[in-house]
């Protein structure tokens, strides 16, 4: 529980962790151990449930006994509430967390000066017996209020604050921000103590946010702005910085998961990167749902837990709609694979969808998620606080490791390329648009690829084409300068169709012709080649008549000379050869 | 520190002080006079002192000081403070005579 600082420069104090998801990490370590702190707020603004929420951390998790002082709830309904949010507040005795109920008694009658002594007397004595280290002052301004003017109620304040600070006891005190007209101004309570935290609760449009931020925090930094903060199931979770790591690319975040559409895989260079963020914008109806619904059954067939939340519509409807084009949702569904969150914006404030989507993560242990569409977020009431929320999801979700594939919508009349409503796509490590092409009477699905890190992706617009057998892209074709799509592309398709083929019969017809001619010709020389070949034999026959005639008449001759001179050496020779 | 005793021994007063604080230390002063305003010197109310009984300050819900509790067999009357404000003090001495 005591955390010695080191790094704020404080030596006193250590930290008292409030175990409270979110907070100890926006204080940078939890309260400051020893002191006195302040807690106000309005009413309904979650002052008791944080103040319960961490005495019972303090007696699970740290062993630390702790008492809590209530002045305006009865301790028994305390309990009770707190018993919903499951802390075990039940299972706790009273050496390990023990109950005051200060309530002034309805019957009594004030009659003059009194102070707080009685129950500094009680407390004395259970915080000896029980060796209490933590202590909780709930609704402190009620029995303040009971004081004659502010000058006792600063009196008593200060006397308890003496106290806790004698006792060495990490206090927690709730108060009331604003007292009523009328009251005493508690304000110089922020004074007094070490560490002040405020909680607020503003309802915009019937969409209620709640908040929390650290005023002072004596002799230590801390996180000065406001975090949004829900109530949630399991106690308070305060929207803390989450632990930003640097991004270390494991191998996995190397690896290409497909987009359930081939070609769009060899746009984006193989697919979209395992535990990126990918966007996708487009004005309605440009099938931003459909390109979800393919990576979701793309991951699925690869056997990974897969979060679709759907905003717009219902679990059924999804299934149906996306039946439509050929994803079988209902197949991944059936195989618990694919889980359809199906979540009504206007139900809760940004930062409560944020907490159903990550609780439903974590149990699912989901390693692909969709939000469809993420500008839902951004309903009036919603507005100033989505763009945290949708960062923070993200983040959140990379930062497990899950691939993130939000959509969002974006109006006719903003400039896509400006960026989206909620300024994610500085976030997402893809980004693909969506447009519809409006030329000669219709539209048609256009997709570009406008941003994808550490990829050398296409920068060609392709058409989106869905049909019953699924989605495909087909390439454009530019004309003057114009992307054509739908009937134009087609109609150009037609043309460079005929076109070929035109060119295709004079090919044809070109080459019988010159196959003709080669024939032709072929017959020619053979004819010539024969005729060659006669003329040749008759040459040949002719030198063989002449060479035998002239062998005859030699050999005429020699027979005449050896007739005519036998001994001679010319008739040796002759012979010799 | 005997018992309250009036006419009716079912009646029990008590002051709940907290040692020699100022308000306590007046609270004393106060109710002494008004006994004897009221003609009530028979009267000695249970003069308790939250710092050498801290385990009566819970078990008697006594949490702000000073405090007077007049506890009757069908009630408990509880005045808060140092009793400087005579008027509630003077209804309950006057039931007290009349009882």
């Amino acid at each position: 529980m005591l955390e010695t600082r080191t790094k704020c420069g404080d030596p006193i104090a250590g930290r008292f962790r409030t175990g409270i998801a979110g907070f100890d990490e926006l204080s940078r370590g939890g309260l400051p151990s020893g002191r006195t702190s302040l807690l106000s707020g309005g009413p309904g603004c979650g002052k008791t449930v944080f103040a319960i929420q961490t005495l019972a951390h303090a007696v699970r998790e740290h062993n630390e006994p702790g008492i809590f002082v209530t002045f305006e709830e009865s301790a028994n309904r305390i309990r009770k509430n707190a018993e919903s949010f499951g802390w075990g507040i039940c299972e706790f005795d009273d050496d390990a967390l023990f109950f005051v109920d200060a309530q002034p008694p309805q019957e009594w009658v004030q009659a003059g000066k009194f102070d707080l002594e009685g129950l500094l007397a009680a407390l004395d004595a259970r915080v000896e017996q029980m060796g209490a280290s933590c202590i909780v002052f709930d609704a402190l301004d009620i029995v303040l209020d009971l004081l004659d003017n502010p000058a006792e109620a600063r009196a008593q304040v200060h006397r308890l604050n003496a106290w806790l600070m004698q006792r060495n006891l990490t206090a927690l005190i709730t108060h009331k921000a604003r007292s009523s007209a009328g009251h005493i101004p508690l304000d110089f309570m922020e004074f007094a103590v070490d560490c002040s935290v405020h909680l607020d609760k503003i309802v915009v449009n019937n969409v209620s946010h709640r908040s929390v931020q650290i005023h002072k925090m004596r002799g230590c930094s801390f996180d000065e702005n406001p975090a949004s903060m829900v109530i949630a199931a399991d106690g308070i979770r305060v929207a803390g910085p989450y632990n930003r790591q640097p991004p270390e690319l494991a191998s996995e975040h190397i690896e290409r998961l497909g987009t359930g559409i081939e070609r769009l895989d060899h746009m984006l260079g193989g697919g979209y990167f395992r535990g990126s963020g990918v966007l996708i914008t487009g004005s309605p109806g440009t099938a931003k749902t459909t390109l979800a619904g393919a990576f979701i059954e793309a991951a699925c067939q690869r056997n990974e837990s897969s979060l679709f939340v759907s905003f717009d519509s219902r679990e059924d409807e999804l299934v149906r709609n996306l039946d439509s084009v050929g994803i079988d949702l209902r197949t991944q569904i059936d195989r618990g694979l694919l889980t359809v969150m199906a979540v009504r914006a206007h139900e809760g404030s940004s930062e409560t969808h944020l907490l159903a989507i990550q609780s439903a993560m974590t149990s699912l242990n989901t390693r692909n998620l969709v939000v469809d569409p993420i500008s839902a977020l951004v309903r009036p009431g919603n507005a100033p606080y989505a763009h945290g929320a949708a960062e923070r999801l993200v983040d959140w979700a990379k930062s497990r490791g899950a691939t993130v594939l939000i959509t969002s919508l974006i109006v006719k009349d903003k400039t896509a390329m400006e960026g989206t409503p909620l300024q994610i796509s500085t976030m997402a490590d893809s980004w693909l648009h969506l447009d519809f092409a409006e030329h000669s009477g219709e539209r048609n699905r256009g997709i570009s690829v406008l941003k994808s890190r550490g990829t050398g992706h296409s920068n060609q617009v392709r058409e989106l084409i869905l049909s019953d057998d699924g989605i495909g892209l087909a390439d454009v074709f530019t004309a003057d300068g114009e992307v054509l799509m739908g009937a134009m592309r087609y109609q150009k398709e037609r043309a460079r169709q005929a076109e070929l083929e035109k060119r295709a019969v004079e090919t044809r017809t070109r080459q019988r012709q010159v196959e003709a001619e080669l024939r032709n010709l072929e017959a020619s020389r053979n004819a010539v080649d024969a005729e060659l070949e006669a003329l040749r034999l008759e040459r040949d026959s002719i030198e063989a008549t002449k060479e035998h005639e002239d062998h005859i008449d030699s050999t005429t001759r020699a027979g005449i000379g050896s007739i005519r001179d036998k001994d001679s050496g010319a008739g040796r020779d002759t012979d010799d050869d | 520190m005997t018992k309250a005793t009036a006419g009716n021994k079912n009646l029990r007063l008590t002051l709940y002080v907290a040692g020699q604080s100022l308000n306590s230390s007046r609270a004393r002063a106060n109710l002494n006079q008004a006994l004897e305003r009221h003609g009530h010197e028979q009267i000695q109310p249970e003069i308790v002192d939250i710092y050498e009984h801290r385990e009566r300050t819970l078990q008697d819900k006594v949490l702000l000081t000073p405090m007077l509790v007049l506890n009757t067999p069908s009630d408990r009357h509880t005045l808060v403070g140092d009793l400087s404000i005579t008027e509630p003090l003077d209804l309950l001495l006057e039931y007290l005579g009349a009882s």
